[in-house]
């Protein structure tokens, strides 16, 4: 498989970001995008061909980002709002935000129920969490209660089977503290599959705005010349 | 900080007092300046500074490296000089050729690195990069000022120092871009590196090596066109030769983007100006450190001209307060009068008399005067990246959130088109940041999110009748559209200088305002807006050359005058 590369985790964040946008996620959704590609970078894990397999999920309306929510015997689900499977981008993030709901200690869960990529749906859970708690999850793949934290390139198939995810604190866990969740790419640099990063450009570039000769003279506010 | 200051502490002021687009926009560098810092710090660290390769031939066009040791640690400018038609010297983001490009590398560069970078670096945007590579950036000589040095030089002669004053620099950097544009290093990869942790001192230190590149070259090309008779440019007008630079839309959303980073930075220097304002000292002694000072300010503002009417007006109006400032400063402290916080006595009167350029320009001038009291913050302007967020916040905290620090909207009524007349995009032209008007300019669908006011107005009118006790994390279920902004609503409240208080799709919003502030952090003076839209300016005008900078007076090149007529 082709690559491509080096690339910094400052281009993967802006382009990750951008391409979210050209997707037609929100802003808020979009900057999480790119915490989550940074957090997969920073652990060797090239996070280009599922976000941008999640992202033509969401144009394609093969996903849903709306989603409701339902708790029973303090547990919470999240279930699709309409008859399609939820976007992995839009449940994971909203997994991380129910996690910070459940109290701690209780060893209670969060379910998605049918997501395109349970795997990458946990990675966003786990990169945004913001009390940092080492979360534990399952998925049909019967990878019971691994930590997230251990997520790696075998773990992480672009196009990786839809199905459930559960994501809990360990019982009686506190937040762990930031360096027991290694970023093993510290420096920079990260190879991405040339499909994958394609696949962001794909949609980065319908976040962008076509330009007229109008845009071009005036937009920026200068000549085209400046020969003083 | 001193017993003295302990002893009458002022408070800081409220970031909506400081952060309008009128009050940015007439910033001024200070002590605490990036290039300041970076200078003080090369000084008094005695960086080494060498020049290791100069391979240029009699026209200029080849290469050369800069090496700045910072202790044990080089960093070198590698610049590539090009022969460039007249038709492709532009500015603007989108150009494609120029004068000079150049990396800021970490290391000294092997021979494969100079192959490897020939290659890259003279297509900027369009070559790729390393973490080897720190900074990439490109410069654009500035025709009339290099050709009437050149002329001069050629002919043994030295430049009118009038003329030399019209522009101040040799050539203008069009961008300087780091933290992983590119490929190139992540800001991450040297932010545990003392030297060069506060923010853009890395890019700051590029600027500053090129600049003494710029006048190695001019004597170069002088030399080899005409090595009978050429002289070398007078040293004192090398001083005074600055790096220019221009400045787009790009710098606005850098701000509305690091929030935490923004008010940190002005957190810095409020309390820069707190410490001097609380600082116990007779009016006596305050003007005997102010005199020779206010002296040089009063000729720098003289020659700060423009052609912008707007800024025109704003500088005369400057000069006019300066004057009414220093018959103030003649009559105050005579006798019993002032009091023994001559600084804030200093602060109160500009308030309260002059206007919001030399308000500005003299809370410099204070700082200037207190730089034992706060040259320690020019090494802290740093901050992590990322926003605030916490899920478990009540709808009814981020209502009260709103109501506490963004009353200001509802000043705005975006009901008048005036109030909403512009948005922000990036143009897939080179993806050069741009500002359009809604109504003709196709894309609005694309806004970049600068519209703050108008959003959080939107987000206020969506929250009114959600029940208090719901969370965030539940209330985003069904408004994900609005998750960025409760993000920085969270953000903002714990770091209430990271906001710009004022509506940036307004009509009459000038982005240029946006771009002073952060210049003037940067240490840039000699502000040359030449739209709304973009500016011009000057770096390290004033600064120690290379050769000299571990013996001059680091903090001596503050408010740059030109010099005496040299000798011809």
């Amino acid at each position: 498989m082709s690559d491509f590369g080096p690339v910094s985790l400052s281009e993967l964040r802006f382009y990750a970001s951008r391409a979210a946008l050209g997707a037609g996620c929100a802003q808020g959704i979009a900057e999480d995008v790119a915490t989550t590609a940074i957090w997969l970078a920073r652990k060797k894990i090239d996070p280009t061909r599922a976000l941008a397999h999640a992202l033509d999920h969401i144009v394609n309306e093969a996903v849903t980002a709306a989603l409701k929510k339902t708790v029973a015997a303090g547990n919470i689900n999240l279930l699709a709002a309409n008859g399609r499977p939820c976007s992995a981008i839009y449940a994971g993030i909203a997994a991380s935000d129910q996690l910070a709901l459940l109290p701690a200690g209780a060893g209670h869960s969060v379910t998605i129920a049918d997501t395109d990529s349970p795997l990458l749906a946990a990675a966003f859970a786990q990169a945004l969490n913001p009390q940092n708690h080492n979360m534990l999850m399952q998925t049909a793949a019967a990878r019971v209660n691994q930590t997230v934290s251990i997520l790696t390139r075998v773990d992480f198939p672009p196009g990786s089977p839809a199905g459930n995810l559960i994501l809990k604190r360990p019982a009686g866990s506190e937040p762990a503290p930031a360096q027991s969740i290694p970023a093993i790419n510290d420096h920079h640099n990260i190879r991405v599959s040339r499909a994958g990063w394609d696949g962001i450009l794909k949609h980065f570039k319908n976040s962008l705005v076509a330009t007229t000769e109008a845009s071009r003279l005036s937009g920026a506010g200068a000549g085209l010349v400046d020969t003083d | 900080m001193n017993a003295e200051a302990r002893a009458a502490p002022i408070a800081k002021r409220p970031a909506r007092e400081i952060l309008s687009l009128r009050k940015m926009g007439a910033a001024f560098p200070s002590r605490i300046s990036f290039m300041r810092n970076l200078i003080r710090k090369i000084h008094q660290q005695k960086w080494q500074l060498e020049r290791r390769a100069f391979k240029l031939d009699a026209n200029g066009f080849g290469h050369a490296i800069y090496t700045a040791h910072a202790g044990a640690r080089p960093y070198s400018l590698l610049v590539f000089t090009h022969a460039l038609a007249p038709e492709k010297r532009t500015d603007r983001v989108i150009a494609e050729a120029w004068d000079a490009t150049f990396n800021l590398f970490d290391g000294i560069p092997t021979e494969a690195d100079i192959r490897r970078l020939s290659r890259n670096t003279p297509l900027q945007e369009a070559g790729r990069f390393t973490s080897k590579e720190l900074a990439l950036g490109r410069a654009n000589k500035s025709l009339r000022m290099f050709n009437v040095i050149l002329d001069c030089l050629q002919k043994g002669q030295q430049p009118d120092i009038d003329q030399v004053a019209e522009v101040g620099y040799l050539m203008r950097t069009s961008a300087v871009y780091g933290s992983g544009k590119f490929g190139c290093a992540d800001r991450m990869a040297i932010e545990a590196r003392p030297e060069l942790r506060p923010a853009f001192h890395m890019e700051m230190l590029a600027v500053y090596l090129f600049r003494s590149f710029t006048l190695d070259l001019i004597d170069h090309i002088a030399k080899s066109r005409a090595p009978e008779t050429a002289a070398p440019l007078d040293k004192d007008i090398k001083r005074f030769l600055g790096v220019g630079n221009s400045t787009g839309l790009g710098m606005a959303p850098f701000l509305l983007k690091h929030s935490r980073l923004m008010h940190r930075w002005v957190d810095l220097r409020e309390e820069a100006l707190r410490r001097s304002r609380s600082r116990r000292i007779n009016a006596a002694a305050a003007r005997a450190e102010l005199s020779p000072l206010l002296s040089k300010a009063v000729t720098h503002l003289n020659e700060w001209n423009v052609a912008d009417e707007t800024q025109t007006e704003a500088i005369l109006d400057l000069r006019r307060d300066m004057q009414s400032f220093m018959q103030w400063l003649a009559a105050t402290g005579q006798g019993d009068q002032g009091s023994d916080q001559f600084w804030n006595d200093v602060y109160a009167y500009a308030a309260r008399h002059l206007g919001m350029e030399a308000l500005s320009f003299i809370e410099s001038l204070i700082i200037e005067c207190n730089g034992a009291l706060v040259d320690e913050l020019g090494d802290r302007m740093f901050e992590e990246q990322g926003q605030a967020f916490d899920p478990a916040m009540s709808v009814g905290e981020v209502k009260r959130l709103i109501h506490k620090n963004y009353d200001w909207v509802n000043q705005i009524d975006f009901g008048k088109d005036h109030n909403g007349a512009m948005f922000w995009y990036y143009s897939e032209e080179k993806m050069e940041p741009r500002l359009g008007e809604r109504q003709t300019v196709p894309g609005a669908a694309l806004e970049m999110p600068l519209a703050i006011a108008r959003d959080i107005k939107r987000l206020a009118a969506t929250l009114a009748p959600v029940d208090d006790a719901i969370t965030v994390a539940d209330f985003l279920l069904g408004h994900a559209a609005y998750r960025h902004l409760i993000r920085r609503i969270q953000t903002i409240d714990a770091c209430p200088y990271g906001e710009v208080y004022d509506n940036l799709i307004s009509a009459s919003a000038r982005p240029i305002d946006l771009l002073r502030f952060k210049l003037a952090f940067f240490g840039a003076c000699k502000f040359d807006p030449k739209s709304s839209l973009w500016t011009r300016i000057n770096m390290y005008q004033g600064a120690p050359l290379f050769d000299e900078i571990l013996d001059r007076d680091p903090d001596g090149w503050a408010l740059p005058v030109k010099p005496e007529r040299p000798a011809i």
